[in-house]
């Protein structure tokens, strides 16, 4: 490689081998093109957890609205999620989501400067999707916002062994 | 035709490496610059599809913290567990399978607990505003947000159990991780 420029010794008297180099770099070119990640292309889902009904004393105001919310439990033998608007089952995401914007716009009528939250109340060993699922539903539908309903989760994940 | 000056391939018969050493730099300065170099943010999932999701945008990214819940590799993707309901794509009730990290680090409950209570008490402070009193207060609440990248096949309970520790730091804004339907 010394002298790769053609030019003759007269000329360059002290060529620089270049072959130690391109070694390195070879070397770091391939450790960057190995570890190198494409981001991947993500959406999101925006429901935030009411912040005035946790901990903290502050009353909440009673309504007279109807309940809205979607039960999810997960049937293992037929291994499915069941969702429920009231008693009713509904397999179908578009009688669900009409479903539930009739519901939503009769609450805005009777109570005009309230909007009643979907509420989501899940088992344990519904699959995260079903419950997404749901959430898509309710946005598509421009419902304003989400609540998840959590019942004490008994559920300990253990410290992970370092 | 005179043949004095004999024919010499070692003189005549060479190779230029000037632009492929300029192409090689190129390269490596473009993966040196978009290299990663900080812990592991986001691990491999399959978020659920979602036909309303909104895009998200590199700025809104922006001191926002994200929480993976994840399966741990399979032996069919040369990992230490044997799945099969997750290989064949259906939810993994196995517990034992599911992890939540932030940042590549593995949390269990009570660590996520003390995470979430440490992060909101530092957000409430320098960000917020707040003295330590009322930072160490976890009924007032934190604006910190939170993307919750959840695998499709993961049971509710582990979201359950996030939203929950969340709640306990009053850290209200969950976002949670969808993808857009792939278009056919």
């Amino acid at each position: 490689m010394a002298g790769g420029s053609g030019e003759s010794n007269s000329d360059n008297p002290l060529p620089l081998n270049v072959v130690p180099l391109i070694d390195v770099i070879f070397c770091l070119l391939l450790f960057f093109m190995c570890s190198f990640h494409f981001k991947s292309l993500e959406g999101k889902m925006e429901a935030w957890l009411p912040a005035d009904k946790g901990q903290g004393p502050s009353p909440t105001k009673k309504i007279q609205t109807a309940d809205l919310r979607v039960d999810l439990s997960w049937n293992a033998a037929a291994q499915r999620t069941v969702r429920r608007f009231g008693r009713t089952e509904y397999a179908s995401d578009a009688e669900l989501g009409e479903l539930l914007k009739i519901q939503f716009d009769r609450n805005s009528v009777a109570t005009p400067d309230i909007a009643v939250p979907l509420s989501i109340r899940s088992e344990a060993g519904v699959p995260w999707n079903d419950v997404m699922r749901v959430m898509d539903i309710a946005r598509e539908r421009h419902l304003p916002s989400i609540e998840f309903v959590l019942a004490g989760n008994e559920f300990v994940l253990p410290e992970p062994v370092r | 035709m005179s043949h004095s000056k004999s024919a010499n391939t070692e003189d005549s018969v060479y190779m230029n490496v000037i632009p492929m050493v300029d192409i090689m730099f190129l390269l490596l300065l473009f993966f040196m610059l978009t290299a990663d170099f900080g812990g592991r943010e986001l691990e491999e999932v399959k978020l659920a599809d979602g036909k309303s999701v909104a895009e998200d945008k590199q700025d809104e990214a922006k001191g926002r913290m994200n929480l993976n819940i994840f399966h741990t590799p399979t032996t069919k993707n040369d990992g230490p567990v044997v799945c099969a309901d997750f290989d064949a794509d259906r939810v993994c009730h196995d517990s034992g399978h599911w992890n939540i990290a932030i940042r590549g680090k593995r949390y269990g409950s009570d660590s996520l607990e003390t995470w979430a209570k440490d992060q909101a008490y530092w957000y409430k402070k320098e960000k917020q505003g707040m003295d330590d009193v009322k930072a160490k207060d976890f009924t007032l609440p934190c604006e910190l947000r939170i993307m919750v990248r959840c695998d499709s096949r993961a049971p509710f309970q582990f979201p359950q159990l996030v939203m929950e520790k969340m709640g306990k730091a009053a850290i209200y804004k969950i976002e949670y991780g969808a993808a857009a339907p792939t278009k056919k």
